[in-house]
């Protein structure tokens, strides 16, 4: 009760001297503001980053196969290693933290035609799962499915841009395009993705076009052979443990020592977030640390102002402490003040800052720059610090204050 | 003195000496003074003469140098500044020549803050402090700030604040010294009438008509009691 009292004085006393508090609570509104917009970058941009990875495939990792370099139990070393769908069958069964795994025959760029429209698109064989892996949404038709498979028919799934480029706004799905030739029935046509950070090879996800993996072999490479196995571990975190599964199990299959590393080859999403995140960090830390440091200054002019507010008011400290304030009370009443005018400055911080980071957002903003994100945690620690640097601020003008002697105090002119 | 117990404020050999070694003023030279329950007792002498000073110590304000001072019976020379301040909430109401209200809160407010350290709910402190500012005639004042009021008004204000707490000893170190004749007599019959009503009052006056209206006058010179002089109730 004593507290809600104190509150209200504080108020009156900032309100009789609006300019001056005004001014002092400037260095504390730009401290705040500049840290929820630099760390709200920080995290939007992890955010972009992140979500750019993961459009390649959101728990993707690729294997592709390399040279042993010591043999097993006889066999020389040095021998190239080649994917045959019985290791896709043999990870299934022995990689418990393997969610989907799926091979990828890669058949180069096939010239593509639809009527007059010709094209050259980069083109996969594919498997059921790939879809998924891949983050391959379809928007039209279907995926690849396991009579495609089975019975290595020739259709194909169309990414978004060459759907665009052969069909413009007409139907495709259920056409016939020709690749290098050969018949292929359209039966689907995949989500937009845009632009990628990241790519599986050399063209975007919407530029390629995607077929049973069998009819790859069967009519491009000839060859039951292939050189890269896509997987999904279950989690993100199962990364590590997915790569020493899978090694274990085609270390014995393919004769080689499970920890020589030219032998497979992995690249993950988890590594490229871990990428980002390390140097997203990086940012959030040092702009942090930049905006809190002014925030600091700022608590110093809100200290000083406090200093000469007190030596302002040395009579009615005396007027209080005569009637029968303690020394905690004249304490708090100063303390509470501090607290109030940098809390006012920073919930303004706040505003202030939290309407730039929209404002930004409302912008056109160049590619791979996010707007700043508002994060609730952030919030949590701007206030943290506010009221941290309140109390901090306030503490050696209302010590002085409380230690007044009172008939000094009440007799100061 | 008998028995320090039939006193409201006992003082014995009571002196202060301010400032350090080199520049000592000794401002009370031992003041010994019994002040009984209800008595009206004004405080007389020249400038300088240590009036204040013995206000400052019967009002726990301060701390007397040496000697003894019992209030209610109790010896308060010693005890630390929270505890004088407990005591000066709870037992004294001063009235300053300086008025000494708070500026920025309003009449109300500042007859209130007594009340605020003492801890009374607000509705409490709300009521108590309305009917008091209406005793004193300020009913139509209560939330104007001192600066919107008169001299007079101002030190009705402070009496106010000072019988908020309902205290054992009313405190006037030269209550009407900043104000006209008119706001004197008013704030000397504001004082008398809580003299009738059963209030110990003490009021350092240089006014010797003020002092006049006192049962007994005290005159200090240098630092000593001169003279303590009862008038014959009339
Ligand atoms: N804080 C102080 N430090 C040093 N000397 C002081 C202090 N306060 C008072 N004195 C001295 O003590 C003596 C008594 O002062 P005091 O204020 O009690 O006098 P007074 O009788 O109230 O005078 P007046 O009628 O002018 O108010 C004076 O000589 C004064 O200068
Ligand atoms: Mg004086």
């Amino acid at each position: 009760m004593f507290l809600v009292e104190t509150i209200a004085q504080a108020w009156q006393s900032i309100r009789s001297h609006k300019l001056r508090t005004g001014l002092t609570m400037f260095g504390v509104i730009w401290g705040i503001a500049s840290f929820i917009i630099l760390v709200g970058l920080g995290k939007s941009t992890l955010k972009l980053f992140s979500r750019e990875f993961e459009k390649v495939g959101k728990r993707m990792l690729v294997m592709w196969a390399g040279q042993s370099s010591s043999g097993l139990s006889g066999i020389k070393g040095g021998r190239q290693i080649r994917f045959t769908i019985d290791d896709v069958e043999a990870i299934k069964a022995h990689c418990p933290h393997v969610e989907l795994v799926s091979p990828q025959i890669y058949t180069g760029y096939q010239e593509t035609k639809y009527e007059n429209e010709v094209l050259s698109s980069e083109t996969f064989g594919l498997d059921v799962n790939s879809g998924v892996i891949r983050n391959l949404d379809v928007a039209k038709g279907r995926f690849i499915n396991a009579d495609d498979i089975a019975l290595n028919r020739r259709v194909c799934v169309l990414g978004a841009n060459v759907k665009e480029k052969l069909f413009g706004e007409r139907e495709s799905v259920g056409e016939f395009i020709r690749m290098s030739g050969i018949r292929f029935q359209v039966v689907g046509v995949l989500q937009h993705k845009g632009d990628q950070l990241s790519r599986v090879s050399g063209s975007i996800d919407d530029d390629q076009i995607s077929i049973p993996y069998t009819t790859a072999q069967a009519l491009f490479t000839g060859s039951k052979y292939f050189g890269m196995i896509y997987l999904q571990p279950r989690s993100l975190f199962d990364d590590k443990t997915v790569r020493e599964e899978v090694r274990q199990t085609l270390a014995l299959r393919h004769s080689f020592e499970p920890d020589d590393a030219d032998a497979l080859h992995f690249f993950g999403i988890a590594e490229m977030i871990g990428r980002v995140k390390g140097v997203a960090m990086g940012m959030e830390i040092f702009f942090g640390a930049a905006s809190i440091i002014t925030l600091l200054i700022g608590g110093i002019g809100v200290m000083n102002i406090m200093f000469v507010s007190i030596n302002e008011r040395v009579r009615e400290i005396g007027i209080m402490k005569a009637v029968g304030a303690k020394s905690r009370h004249v304490f708090l009443q100063f303390i509470v003040e501090s607290v109030f005018v940098t809390f006012l400055a920073g919930l303004i911080g706040v505003l202030i800052g939290c309407s730039i980071c929209l404002l930004i957002g409302l912008f056109n903003l160049p590619r791979f720059v996010a707007a700043p994100v508002i994060d609730p945690f952030v919030m949590l620690i701007a206030f943290l610090t506010i009221t941290l640097v309140g109390i901090l601020s306030g503490i050696l003008p209302a010590l002085r204050a409380s230690r007044m002697q009172v008939v000094e105090a009440l007799r100061y002119y | 003195m008998s028995s320090i117990d039939q006193y409201v404020v006992a003082l014995r050999g009571v002196t202060k000496v301010y400032g350090s070694s080199d520049v000592e003023v000794h401002a009370l030279r031992g003041i010994s003074v019994g002040i009984h329950m209800g008595e009206f007792v004004s405080i007389v002498g020249p400038s300088g003469s240590g009036k204040t000073t013995l206000m400052d110590i019967i009002g726990c304000l301060s701390r007397p140098t040496s000697g003894e001072y019992y209030l209610g019976g109790k010896d308060v020379s010693r005890l630390n500044d929270d505890a004088l301040a407990e005591i000066r909430n709870n037992e004294i109401g001063f009235v300053f020549q300086t008025f000494n209200l708070i500026p920025r809160l309003t009449a109300l407010q500042n007859v209130e803050l007594p009340l605020v350290y003492a801890g009374v709910p607000a509705r409490e402190r709300f009521r108590r402090a309305q009917e008091l500012l209406e005793s004193v005639g300020l009913a139509e004042r209560i939330h104007h700030k001192p600066s919107a009021l008169s001299g007079g008004e101002v030190q009705r204000v402070a009496v106010a604040r000072a019988l908020v707490n309902r205290p054992s000893l009313i405190l006037a170190d030269e209550p009407t010294g900043n104000l006209d004749s008119t706001s004197e007599a008013e704030i000397i019959a504001l004082l008398k009438d809580l003299h009738d009503k059963g209030n110990t009052i003490i009021i350092v006056t240089h006014n010797p008509s003020v002092a006049g209206q006192a049962q007994r006058t005290i005159s200090l010179k240098d630092g000593h009691v001169v003279s303590d002089l009862s008038k014959a109730p009339s």
